[in-house]
C-alpha cells in the first residue's frame, strides 16, 4: 500500500510538473540558446534565442514563471530593445514578444552587426515600465 | 556643308577606320617630331590630351568637368550639375563600377593619360550609348595600336617639387603583319603635398601602378578584333579628407572588340567584357589620438573591404546614307558588389564588431539605344534618340536583406526596373559659320546599388552614415538645352545651355538624431531644377598665339526640400594661352571660380566657399626629334584655396615646379 501511495505521488508530480512548468509539446529549452535568467519579485524570467544570436533577424523566447510554484505567467507586456553600447546605437525592425502559448512569449530581434549588443527587455503596465532587465549579447 | 561635315564625321568614326586614323598620330612614323603633335596649340577643350596635360584629372577639369576632391588624386567627376549614378562614365565603352562604398576608386583612376586617345566629356542628353544618365556622360577612348606602325618606345619621366612626385610612363608599341600590339606601365607617387602657403596635408601621399596590354588583329578586310587588359594596384593612396586611406586596391579590366564594316554603309561592333575591383581601406596609418578623438565612430580602427565584378557586352551596328545614320546600341552589364566593415575598438575589452554594407548586391542593366540621324535639308539634322533599360536586381545575403527590410518594411528588396529615355535634337545652320542646336528630352535614371541596397555609408560630407532604399523611383528629368557655334578662320565659340527638371531627385535625409551616429535614409525628395550654361573660345590672335577660354556656371535647387542641390560649382573660368615658334611651347593658364554662397543645408549641409584663381606657366621645349622637356609652373602664386567641390575643404596643392623629360625611339 505504501509503495503504491508512493507511485501515485510520483506519477502526479511528473504529470503535474509537465502540465504546469514544460512548455508544450515537448521541452523545447533543449534546443534553444539560453541567453540569461533574472528574477524580479516572484517572477523568474528567461530570454532564449532561437538560434546562437547573429546579424539579422532572431527569434527571441521568454519564458516566465511566477515562484516558488513556477505556474506560468501569460499576461505580461514586454519591450525588446536592443543596444549596442560602445556604438551608441539601436536597431530598428524588433518586434516585441508577445505571449505565444504556456508562459512562452515569442519576439524578433534585430543586430545589424556583430560584437557586444545590450538587450533591455522591459515589463510594462500599459504605459508604465514595472522593471527593465538588460541581457548582454555577443552576436558573432 | 552641314551636311558635307556630318557624312564626314560619321564615316570618320566608322570604328576600322577611325582607330587607325587617330592611333596613326602617335605612332605612323617615330622618327618624326609628330609623335608628339597632340593639339598643343589647341587653348579649346577638345578631349584630347595636350602636351602641357600631365593627369587625367586634369584634362577632365580643362573640358567642363568638375571634380569631387577627396585626395591628391582620383578625383571624381561632376558634369553640369550631377553627379554619381547620375553620369555615364565608361572605358572604351565598359562599364567598371567603384568597390569602395566611399567612392575612392571612381573609374577614372584606371585610366593613364598616356593610354588616352580621347576623352568624350557630354554634357547635356547627347550620350546615352553607355548607361542611362541624367544628362552627362564621361566616355574614356583608348588608345588603340595600329596595325601598320613601326616599333616604337616611348620612356616618360615626370618630377613635381610639391610633393617630390614621381611618375614614370614607359610603353611600346610595334606591328607585325595583320597584328599590332601595345603594352604600357605607369608609375605614380608623391608624399604629402603643400597647399597654399606651404601648409602641408597629412596623410595625402599616394603610390600606384598601372599596366595596359593591347592588341589588335586585322582579321581580314575591314573587320579587326581588339583585346584589352588594364591591371591597376593602387598600394596605397591618402586620404586626408576621410576618415580613412587606401590601403590596397586592384583592378583587372579586360575586353575583346571585333570591328567590322560592311557594304553600303554598315558598320557593325561587339564587345564582351568583364572587371574585377578589389579595394582594402582602413584608418591604420592615423593616429592613435587622431583615431581616440575624431567625432565620428571614435576610439576605433575600421579597415573596409569592399570588390565588385561587372561582366558586360556592347554591341553597336550602324547604317548610313547620304542623308541618315540609325545606330543600335545594345549594352548588356551585370554588377555584383560585396562591402564589409570591422571594428575594432582601441579598448580592448569590447569585442571586434563586423557589419556588411553591400550584402551581395546583384545589377542587371540591360538597355538598346536607337539613334537616328536626318539630313533635313541642306542646313539642318534632326538627331532624335531613344535609350530603354530593364534591370532585374537583388540583395543575396540573408541577413543584409533582413537588416534593410527592417529599415525599410514596405520596400521591395528583388525588383526588376525600368528605365525609358528620349531626346529630339534640331542642329541648324544659321549662316555659313554659325550653327545653332535645341534639344528636347525625358532622361530616366535607375538608382545604383549603393543607393538601394548601402548600409551603413560613410559621408564624411555630412558627418552621418546612409541607409539605402530598395524602394527608390528612378530620378526623370525633363530638359531643354540649346547651343549656339560659330567658326571661321581657326576661331571657335562655342555656347550651350541646359534647363532641367527632376523628379523624384535622389538625396539623402535625415531620419534619426537622437542616437551616437546621426543617421540618414537615401529617398527620393521631390522635384528639383538644375541649370547650367557654359561657353568656351578659341582664338588665334597670330600666327603663333592662340587664345582660349572655358567658363561654366551651374545653378541647382531642390524645389520640394527648397535647399540649394549640394556641390554646385559657382562660375568657374579657365583662360589659356598658347605661344608656339619652332620648337618652343608656352602655355598660360589662368583657373579660378567666384565665391559660393548658396550651401546646401538639408540634403548634404556644405560650407561656404571663398573665390580662388590660380596661374600655371607651362613651357614645352622640342629638343630634339626623340627628345621633349617640359618644365611647368603651377599655382604661381602659391594661392591657398580649395573648389567648392572638395570634401571636408580639401585644400588644393600650392605652388609646384614640374619637369618632364619625355624620349621617343
Amino acid at each position: 500500500m505504501k509503495h503504491l501511495l508512493q507511485l501515485l505521488v510520483a506519477v502526479l508530480l511528473t504529470v503535474g510538473c509537465s502540465t504546469t512548468t514544460e512548455p508544450t509539446p515537448t521541452d523545447p529549452t533543449d534546443e534553444l540558446v539560453l541567453i540569461g535568467t533574472d528574477t524580479v519579485n516572484t517572477h523568474e524570467v528567461s530570454l532564449y534565442f532561437e538560434t546562437a544570436p547573429h546579424v539579422g533577424m532572431n527569434t527571441v523566447l521568454i519564458r516566465v514563471v511566477q515562484l516558488p510554484q513556477k505556474t506560468t505567467v501569460e499576461t505580461v507586456i514586454w519591450k525588446i530593445d536592443p543596444t549596442m553600447p560602445s556604438m551608441g546605437h539601436g536597431s530598428p525592425g524588433n518586434v516585441h514578444p508577445v505571449h505565444h502559448g504556456n508562459g512562452w512569449y515569442r519576439g524578433t530581434c534585430n543586430f545589424t552587426m556583430t560584437g557586444d549588443w545590450d538587450i533591455a527587455l522591459t515589463r510594462m503596465d500599459h504605459d508604465t515600465i514595472v522593471h527593465t532587465t538588460h541581457f548582454p549579447v555577443v552576436v558573432k | 556643308m552641314i551636311a558635307a561635315i556630318l557624312i564626314v564625321s560619321l564615316l570618320v568614326s566608322e570604328p576600322p577606320t577611325d582607330t587607325a586614323r587617330v592611333d596613326s598620330v602617335g605612332a605612323t612614323d617615330a622618327h618624326t617630331v609628330t609623335v608628339f603633335a597632340e593639339p598643343c596649340a589647341e587653348a579649346c577643350f577638345t578631349g584630347v590630351p595636350s602636351t602641357t596635360t600631365l593627369t587625367v584629372d586634369e584634362l577632365m577639369t580643362h573640358g567642363n568637368a568638375m571634380l569631387i576632391r577627396r585626395a591628391a588624386m582620383a578625383g571624381e567627376a561632376m558634369v553640369g550639375g550631377l553627379r554619381g549614378g547620375q553620369v555615364t562614365m565608361s572605358i572604351d565603352g565598359m562599364k567598371v563600377h567603384s568597390a569602395c562604398v566611399d567612392k575612392m576608386d571612381p573609374a577614372t583612376a584606371y585610366v593613364e593619360l598616356d593610354n588616352l586617345r580621347a576623352l568624350d566629356l557630354t554634357t547635356g542628353s547627347g550620350d546615352l550609348r553607355y548607361g542611362s544618365n541624367l544628362g552627362g556622360s564621361l566616355a574614356f577612348q583608348l588608345r588603340q595600336p595600329s596595325h601598320d606602325a613601326p616599333l616604337a618606345a616611348r620612356v616618360e619621366a615626370t618630377v613635381d617639387a610639391n610633393a617630390i612626385g614621381r611618375t614614370f610612363k614607359s610603353s611600346l608599341e610595334g606591328s607585325a603583319d595583320n597584328v599590332g600590339a601595345r603594352v604600357a606601365y605607369t608609375y605614380r607617387a608623391a608624399e604629402d603635398f603643400r597647399a597654399g602657403g606651404q601648409r602641408l596635408i597629412a596623410g595625402s601621399n599616394f603610390e600606384k601602378h598601372n599596366a595596359l596590354a593591347a592588341a589588335s588583329i586585322e582579321l581580314a578586310d575591314r573587320q579587326t578584333l581588339q583585346v584589352l587588359a588594364i591591371y591597376d594596384l593602387a598600394t596605397f593612396i591618402g586620404y586626408p579628407a576621410l576618415l580613412m586611406d587606401t590601403r590596397r586596391a586592384e583592378a583587372l579590366i579586360g575586353g575583346i572588340t571585333w570591328k567590322g564594316a560592311w557594304s553600303s554603309g554598315w558598320t557593325s561592333s561587339v564587345k564582351a567584357y568583364a572587371n574585377h575591383v578589389d579595394h582594402q581601406m582602413d584608418d591604420l596609418s592615423r593616429s592613435a589620438d587622431e583615431v581616440a578623438a575624431r567625432p565620428f565612430m571614435p576610439g576605433m580602427y575600421m579597415p573596409m573591404d569592399g570588390t565588385s565584378t561587372t561582366l558586360g557586352s556592347l554591341a553597336e551596328l550602324r547604317w548610313a546614307s547620304s542623308t541618315s545614320v540609325v545606330t543600335g546600341v545594345l549594352d548588356l552589364s551585370y554588377l555584383a558588389a560585396n562591402a564589409t566593415m570591422d571594428m575594432l575598438p582601441m579598448d580592448i575589452t569590447v569585442s571586434s564588431m563586423q557589419m556588411t554594407n553591400i550584402g551581395d548586391a546583384r545589377v542587371g542593366t540591360y538597355g538598346l539605344n536607337v539613334i537616328w540621324e536626318e539630313l533635313l535639308s541642306g542646313v539642318a539634322t534632326v538627331r532624335s534618340s531613344v535609350r530603354f533599360d530593364l534591370s532585374p536586381r537583388t540583395l543575396r545575403d540573408q541577413a543584409s536583406r533582413e537588416i534593410l527590410a527592417a529599415y525599410r518594411p514596405n520596400a521591395p528588396i528583388d525588383r526588376t526596373m525600368t528605365a525609358l529615355s528620349a531626346s529630339v535634337g534640331l542642329r541648324a545652320a544659321l549662316s555659313e559659320m554659325n550653327t545653332g542646336t535645341l534639344t528636347l528630352s525625358t532622361l530616366e535614371r535607375l538608382p545604383t546599388h549603393l543607393e538601394m541596397y548601402g548600409f551603413w555609408l560613410y559621408d564624411p560630407q555630412a558627418n552621418m552614415v546612409t541607409v539605402g532604399d530598395p524602394g527608390l523611383t528612378p530620378e526623370r528629368s525633363w530638359g531643354i538645352e540649346t547651343g549656339f557655334e560659330h567658326r571661321s578662320d581657326g576661331a571657335q565659340l562655342l555656347v550651350g545651355a541646359r534647363t532641367q527638371w527632376i523628379s523624384h531627385y535622389i538625396a539623402s535625409v535625415q531620419i534619426r538624431s537622437n542616437e551616437q551616429i546621426p543617421l540618414r535614409s537615401v529617398a527620393n525628395v521631390g522635384w528639383a531644377l538644375l541649370a547650367s550654361a557654359d561657353l568656351s573660345f578659341n582664338l588665334p590672335v597670330s600666327d603663333h598665339t592662340v587664345l582660349g577660354a572655358m567658363v561654366a556656371w551651374t545653378y541647382g535647387q531642390s524645389i520640394d526640400q527648397q535647399d540649394p542641390l549640394p556641390l554646385i560649382c559657382p562660375l568657374t573660368a579657365l583662360v589659356r594661352g598658347v605661344w608656339t615658334l619652332d620648337n618652343v611651347q608656352i602655355e598660360a593658364r589662368l583657373r579660378g571660380a567666384l565665391a559660393q554662397d548658396r550651401m546646401s543645408t538639408v540634403l548634404l549641409p556644405e560650407n561656404a566657399t571663398p573665390a580662388w584663381f590660380t596661374a600655371d606657366l607651362t613651357a614645352v621645349w622640342n629638343a630634339t626629334r626623340n627628345i621633349v622637356v617640359m618644365a611647368s609652373l603651377r599655382n604661381l602664386f602659391d594661392a591657398w584655396y580649395h573648389e567648392h567641390t572638395s570634401i571636408n575643404d580639401l585644400a588644393s596643392p600650392g605652388r609646384s615646379i614640374q619637369l618632364q623629360v619625355r624620349t621617343l625611339w
